[in-house]
């Protein structure tokens, strides 16, 4: 695309909630990108996800037109769904706040294969599984 | 510091580490959302929490947190938390600060909320609120195909604009004098932003946006056809733009840096076209060609 990029932004925001509140409007205001139509565009394509938290890049051109592109919810916010976790515990290491089978870890690992960055599943799973102890969510049978 | 004011605390760490990071922050912060940077080999995670009774106990409980998780990554980079203050602001209308208004020639393209003094006659003025759809005359190849466009245009002419985006070149076609316009492009998001620009300046009875590919539901016999697009499609229009042109008709290309000019250029002649005039402005060129004696 032969448009001279400003900025890449990069946010975490929860699915069908874009408002021009932080984080939304510091992070893309100070490129002259327009608040509301972003909002808008935002929630209409995430409105079928409402409880996860997706991550979306912005990409600015010098004009303050933009494009964005959405990507699946990171580990966190689908291990707190299928735990049914509306928080992570504050103390991982001491205190576990919920749990999660085995094979709901696969199936999280199977889905963010692409993006994790891993050699092959069972390196997903680690990470995955990784992540839940981060949080506080115990891994069972 | 005022109480509706923010504080931005960001945590600094290695990507195995970013994802407990961001619900640290998240959960923090009101579950508002985070922000995600690149620095070197780390991320920078930061998200915003309100400057109210409790921001003291968030910071605290964020860096307990980040303590806990430090000992489950003992591999891991994570410094912080850091934090600045951020002054609230009106953020749905702080954006359009950043929007000037523009003057290419005798076009003056401003946004619909900047006012400005009367003009002297002579001026033509666009009005266009910046959005998704790209061409707000922000952008150097946007400015150099309104250049170019005053430069060939004359009243009564029938043009193409190819790859419309937000209309912006169609409707100044339209103000200039054009009889018809065709607006064209693939994108529905671009049509609508297109056509609702052409009602904003009152010429929607001379520019016809269409949702299509290139040139394929346009009349032949043009006087111009104006595109500001990228190398790659400006190239595919140059060769199949002369059956669409009047035999003295003009061709202006807009959408490439200098490195692209060379390769378009060849594209060009290939095509029987002369380039005429060349606008540019900091990398960004544009090409305003006539078709050659031979064709």
């Amino acid at each position: 695309m032969a448009k001279k990029v400003k900025a890449i932004v990069k946010l975490h925001v929860p699915a069908g909630k874009a408002n021009p509140a932080p984080p939304v409007g510091p992070a893309l205001g100070q490129h002259g990108v327009n608040i509301m139509e972003f909002c808008k565009a935002f929630n209409n394509k995430t409105s079928a996800q409402v409880g996860d938290i997706i991550p979306v890049e912005i990409t600015v051109y010098q004009d303050g037109s933009f494009t964005f592109i959405t990507k699946t919810p990171p580990v966190s916010s689908l291990l707190k769904r299928a735990a049914g976790l509306e928080k992570a515990s504050g103390v991982p290491n001491k205190q576990k706040v919920g749990q999660v089978t085995e094979a709901q870890v696969r199936d999280i690992a199977e889905r963010k294969l692409p993006d994790l960055n891993a050699r092959d599943l069972e390196s997903a799973i680690a990470i995955v599984k990784g992540t839940a102890q981060s949080m506080g969510i115990e891994v069972v049978g | 510091m005022r109480k509706e004011d923010w504080l931005y605390v960001t945590v600094r760490c290695s990507p195995q580490a970013a994802d407990a990071v961001h619900v640290v922050l998240l959960e923090r912060s009101g579950n508002r959302g985070t922000v995600e940077q690149t620095s070197g080999d780390a991320l920078v995670v930061g998200a915003y929490i309100p400057l109210d009774e409790n921001w003291s106990t968030r910071v605290g409980e964020i860096a307990d947190c980040l303590a806990a998780l430090r000992a489950l990554f003992p591999d891991a980079v994570i410094a912080g938390p850091a934090a600045t203050i951020v002054a609230d602001k009106e953020w749905s209308e702080a954006w359009k600060q950043e929007h000037k208004i523009q003057r290419v020639g005798r076009l003056v393209v401003k946004p619909t909320w900047a006012t400005m003094p009367p003009l002297g006659p002579g001026w033509v003025i666009i009005d266009l609120d910046p959005g998704m759809a790209f061409g707000t005359g922000g952008h150097s190849s946007t400015r150099l195909a309104l250049e170019a466009l005053q430069a060939a245009l004359r009243p009564g002419h029938v043009l193409a604009d190819v790859g419309t985006g937000t209309g912006i070149l169609a409707v100044a076609a339209a103000l200039l004098g054009a009889s018809r316009v065709y607006a064209v492009d693939s994108d529905p998001l671009a049509v609508r932003s297109a056509r609702a620009n052409c009602r904003r300046n009152s010429v929607e009875a001379v520019v016809e946006v269409q949702c299509a590919d290139f040139l394929t539901e346009v009349p032949g016999d043009l006087d111009g056809i104006i595109a500001n697009i990228s190398p790659h499609a400006d190239a595919t229009l140059a060769s199949v733009a002369a059956r669409y042109l009047k035999s003295e008709g003009y061709l202006i290309l807009s959408g490439f840096t200098s490195q692209a000019e060379p390769e378009l250029l060849e594209t060009l002649s290939d095509a029987g076209f002369e380039v005429q005039q060349r606008f540019a402005e900091s990398e960004w060129v544009c090409l305003s060609c006539a078709l050659g004696r031979a064709l």
